[in-house]
């Protein structure tokens, strides 16, 4: 990755930590303000070629990031001692730099925040590895989710920002804080004009390049694409963007400043520039397009995995009709490039110009799994009683990376805590059985046995596993083993807030939130309007299914008792095969069935009123679950041991709202009846994922489309789909555990596909219909 | 007492047994015995069924030592199983570790499938409802009637899918609660029937008549299966009888062998196997052969009521 400054050593990090250090003493907004002057125009990356909207950051090893080169003021120690190792023949310049280390030893953020947790977190978070280490509940480190109030930045322009905030801080009380808030919000802007004119500079010297070069067809057009940037920067340097390339490049620049990974309703605030160009003749329909398909290359090469949200339809948007045509093409743009970024989302209503979801279904059906669907109908309702906010607020909730709602430019709900409540449950059979060996670090050994009897009596467990008379019994005290680590959670979130109000302003992100201008006050130093937090659970399904299954097999049918089930399940069912099978056997969530269903709804609603209930104790509006959508069920599905459920140890968990692979045998109907029993109104955003062959989407859409419609009318918020092809009727042949209910659709046959022999397998997979 | 019935499978999301998205129950026992049977688990009337995935065994004993009967035996690690001694107790399914044996069918309250069929109502809308399939579901023809007049009560559109030898009586119980017949033509002659599926003809066709008579909405599903009946006369035939019956819409069913495997796990021996599943294009040449069958029916048809308006 090719920065347009010089990075060939550390001078980036060393002279941003003199930086540091000689703005000790001034106000937070300031001193980051100075730092960023410093450290961003030498982290951008340089155009390219194929640009139209250029822009991307490398960060340096030492730095200030909201999240992605690290928590706040950072540091990367093992990266520096590389750096050491590397110049060896150059002791001045390593002495520094062992010098620099040391300084961050204490400065770096995360160091300081975790110094701050109070014992009992430091109970429930033994550890920040949640990637590596074996635990219930991770914090995590970050200032995520922002959804910034681009419509203002393209209303004001560069230069109506900077008049706004100047005329602010003229009549600020000098020296109450505001002054230096808004001195600290103008020295960003000044950065940002530098990181504008970089660009502008890099593409007129490109295009000069290129001009001497052969005249071909492809010279030709790269000349003009850098001419145009060239153009577009000029002017939005000293003009309000007028035209949509300039709001599309003055947008990205913020994008690339202010950090943000989620871009919004996108056709709120890109769709006048694009219909009034078009309306105008400015632009062709054909320019304007290609302007939004490289907007969706930039995004693309972006790679966030999990964030990259753009948002497109639903209600609240200011000019509709505009806002719909812009929405067209933007599904145009993922069709045609059919990238994991951005992950563009639908946001649906009644009334809605009907043709927006029709081309979603058939975005959809070409497997761009894009638009992801969300319905505002039922949404709406459920984030006025989650967030507690009157209707009119609500319409302008914005779903972030993996699905967390977040009120636009308004509200806060960094996802600040990872609980794994399937991982939950295997500690918790450890702590009431007789269990000699937890699977988890911190929990073995003599420290380890002490440690667990700590955790026992703060979450309140004083029974053992032959106390358990009733299932409710059981289940009652595993609720408390995580509601203690629900609160953990809750306070780090609260800490994390306060801790970065403390230590920097966050100008980027406060001068495109409400209220923050106003108030001459930081995004964490009381300038947001609407503070809160989200909770990642996992593994809510395997959990619920295995709770369902020891309800069964224990308290039931009395097959085995507690000790023998946690024995079996250590053992990964090695030892007791018919016990496995009977396990499996037990019902699941995923096929309309009141028991495994009734489970999980039990199971959701308690997770997710425990979360809410947090938000009061530890001082934030909100404090909401979120049951999404990434790899996370995987990563932490191999830190954790088989279950009761039937699944083995190490092995992916379900994803989000959805059942186990393989464990839903009746169907997309029942898996979406079973779905709707989940409450929707307790959370702040939970993903559902349903999966239909290309041929019942293609050649079925009517009742493709006919049972998604009855999910949402029913009150499904929410739905993800994805339609299969060749490859997962391949990867049925080599994993059929995952794909029992995969049914081979013909007339009046009755099928699984995984029971079938492979020679028919083969025959049906080098067919269409299945 | 409750009306119960043996029922083998429900399938959700069915979306070709009918129009719309449909519940297909499938109804256990079977008159016919069509060489080219892609459910044989259905035949056998009443009792679970024994399904072996001989894939899945681990060759663990754990079904011959629960066996009261001795039908299960390893002959030089070969898991061998003697269906004749078996009672369908079942207790080898329970002890399997290895979920290699399993229990098929089971006996069912019309209230129960009625129950698992009204979870998908809200999907059915007008064109949806629920399929009655088999094995043949009119030979359960009074339990049918029972699952078909609750679907009635609930609003729910019904299919009855049947290969028509049954007695007319079975019809008479559920004509009037079936909205439509997805009705099987497999054979042009007795002799045919012999050899291949078994039962009388001309009771079917009486049956289809009687039927069509009566005006029911009837679709002819025919399976074509290659070298038995996908000879020109067969599409002719075909095409006539749809003509004499006034049935507008016919439904090919083309050959595949992916019932084969079912053959195997029931204790059948497959007397089509090697035969190719149809491919995508001689489908769709059977359905061209068809259509020209049909129009040349029609006028045919044109011609004789032109003859018969001549006549004096």
């Amino acid at each position: 990755m090719a920065t347009i400054a010089d990075r060939s050593d550390f001078s980036l990090e060393l002279e941003f930590t003199r930086i540091y250090r000689e703005n000790a003493g001034v106000h937070p907004a300031l001193r980051e303000a100075r730092c960023l002057a410093w450290q961003l125009p030498r982290i951008v990356l340089d155009i390219e070629e194929d640009d139209l909207v250029p822009g991307g950051c490398h960060y340096g090893a030492v730095g200030f990031s909201s999240q992605i080169g690290g928590f706040l003021y950072y540091s990367h120690e093992e990266k520096i001692d590389e750096e050491i190792e590397r110049n060896q023949n150059r002791p001045d310049y390593c002495r520094k730099l062992r010098e620099m280390k040391e300084f961050w030893k204490k400065e770096d953020c995360k160091t300081r925040l975790r110094q701050r947790y109070s014992e009992s977190q430091l109970l429930a978070l033994p550890t920040d590895d949640w990637e590596g280490e074996k635990a219930v509940a991770y914090p995590l480190y970050r200032i995520a989710g922002g959804i910034l109030d681009f419509k203002k930045l393209l209303t004001l322009g560069l230069p109506g920002l900077y008049a706004l905030i100047e005329e602010k801080k003229q009549s600020a009380v000098s020296g109450g804080g505001a002054d230096l808030v808004y001195a600290g919000m103008l020295l960003c802007l000044d950065t940002l004009r530098e990181v504008i004119g970089l660009y502008r500079k890099r593409a007129g010297e490109r295009a000069k390049e290129i001009s001497g070069r052969e005249r071909t067809l492809e010279n030709e057009a790269a000349f003009r694409r850098m001419k145009a940037v060239e153009g577009a920067m000029d002017s939005i340097l000293t003009k309000r963007p007028a035209h949509l390339l300039e709001a599309v490049e003055l947008f990205w620049m913020y994008v690339l400043v202010s950090e943000v990974r989620n871009y919004g309703r996108i056709d709120d605030y890109l769709g006048t520039f694009y219909a009034d160009d078009i309306d105008s003749g400015y632009l062709t329909g054909e320019q304007a397009d290609g302007i939004v398909r490289k907007l969706w290359e930039r995004m693309a090469k972006r790679r966030t995995i999990t964030d990259g949200r753009v948002f497109v339809g639903g209600r609240g948007r200011q000019d509709e009709a505009k806002a719909d045509r812009f929405a067209k093409v933007c599904i145009q743009a993922t069709r045609e490039l059919k990238n994991p970024d951005p992950q563009l989302s639908l946001r649906f209503y009644k009334g809605m110009d009907p043709e927006l979801l029709d081309l979603a279904y058939d975005a959809i059906g070409e497997g761009c799994t894009y638009p992801v669907l969300y319905n505002d109908d039922c949404i709406v309702r459920d984030v006025c009683h989650a967030f507690g906010l009157p209707e009119e607020t609500a319409v302008s909730y914005v779903p972030y990376g993996c699905g967390e709602y977040v009120i636009d430019h308004q509200s806060f709900g960094t996802p600040s805590g990872v609980i794994n409540l399937m991982k939950g449950l295997e500690l918790f059979l450890d702590a009431v059985t007789e269990s000699k060996n937890p699977d988890a670090e911190y929990l073995q050994g003599e420290a380890g046995k002490e440690r667990m009897e700590r955790l026992k009596e703060a979450a309140g467990l004083s029974r053992t596993a032959k106390d358990y008379r009733s299932f409710d019994d059981f289940y009652g005290d595993y609720r408390k083993w995580i509601a203690f680590h629900i609160e953990a959670l809750a306070q780090q979130e609260k800490m994390e807030y306060d801790f970065a109000g403390e230590v920097c302003g966050l100008s980027w992100l406060s001068m495109l939130y409400d209220d923050c201008i106003d108030r001459g006050r930081g995004l964490f130093s009381g300038g947001i309007r609407y503070l809160g937090g989200t909770m990642e659970s996992y593994g809510n399904v395997n959990a619920a299914d295995s709770l369902t299954a020891i309800k069964k097999l224990v308290f039931e049918e009395g097959k085995t008792d507690l000790n023998a089930l946690t024995a079996a399940l250590k053992a990964d069912f090695g030892g007791d095969p018919l016990l496995w099978k009977q396990a499996k056997r037990c019902p699941k969530f995923g096929n309309d069935e009141e028991e495994p269903d009734g489970m999980l709804r039990s199971l959701h609603r308690f997770v997710c009123n425990t979360a809410a209930a947090q938000a009061k104790k530890v001082g934030l509006d909100t404090y909401l679950t979120v049951v999404i959508n990434n790899s996370a069920n995987t990563t932490l599905g191999l830190l954790t041991g088989a279950g009761a459920d039937g699944r083995r140890a190490y092995t992916a968990m379900a994803n989000a709202n959805s059942p186990q692979a393989g464990a839903d045998t009746k169907g997309v109907t029942a898996v979406l009846n079973s779905m709707l029993k989940a409450d929707t109104d307790i959370h702040a955003g939970a993903v559902q994922n349903v999966k239909f062959s290309k041929d019942t989407f293609q050649n079925h859409r009517d009742a493709a489309r006919g049972a998604m419609e009855s999910y949402f009318d029913r009150g499904g918020a929410q739905l993800m789909v994805t339609v299969v092809g060749r490859q997962d009727l391949e990867n049925a042949m080599e994993r059929p555990q995952d794909y029992t209910g995969l049914l081979v659709r013909v007339g009046g046959f009755s099928a699984r596909f995984v029971e079938l022999s492979p020679e028919v397998q083969k025959d049906i997979l080098s067919r269409t219909c299945y | 007492m409750a009306e119960t019935g043996n029922i083998f499978s429900i399938q959700r999301f069915s979306i070709h047994d009918g129009p719309g998205i449909r519940t297909s129950i499938f109804f256990q026992g079977c008159p016919l015995r069509c060489a080219w049977c892609h459910n044989p688990e259905s035949w056998q009337a009443a009792g679970p069924v024994l399904q072996f995935l001989k894939a899945e065994c681990i060759g663990c004993m754990a079904c011959g030592k629960v066996c009261p009967n001795g039908v299960h035996r390893f002959e030089n690690g070969v898991h061998v199983m003697d269906k004749s001694r078996c009672t369908g107790c079942m207790a080898c399914a329970d002890a399997c570790p290895a979920d290699a044996l399993r229990a098929l069918g089971r006996r069912m309250s019309a209230e129960q499938v009625l129950e698992e069929a009204l979870r998908d109502a809200p999907y059915y809308k007008e064109e949806g409802g629920v399929t009655l399939s088999g094995g043949e579901p009119l030979l359960q023809a009074k339990f049918a009637a029972k699952v078909l007049e609750g679907c009635k009560k609930a609003g729910i559109s019904t299919c009855v899918e049947t290969a028509g030898f049954v007695p007319w009586e079975a019809f008479e119980r559920v004509r009037e609660l079936t909205d439509l017949f997805l009705f099987d033509y497999k054979l042009d002659s007795q002799e045919q029937m012999d050899r291949c599926t078994g039962g009388n003809r001309e009771t079917i066709l009486d049956n289809l008549k009687k039927l069509a008579a009566s005006g029911a909405a009837i679709v002819l599903r025919c399976p074509i299966v290659p070298g038995i009946n996908d000879a020109d006369g067969h599409f002719s035939a075909i095409a006539a009888l749809a003509e004499e019956c006034g049935i507008s819409e016919v439904e090919l069913m083309p050959y595949h062998s992916w019932g084969e495997p079912k053959w195997e796990q029931v204790g059948r021996p497959y007397g089509l196997s090697g035969l190719k599943t149809v491919s995508e294009e001689e489908a769709a040449a059977y359905r061209a052969r068809l259509n020209r069958a049909m129009e040349l029916e029609q006028k045919r048809r044109k011609q004789r009521k032109t003859e018969e308006e001549w006549k004096p």
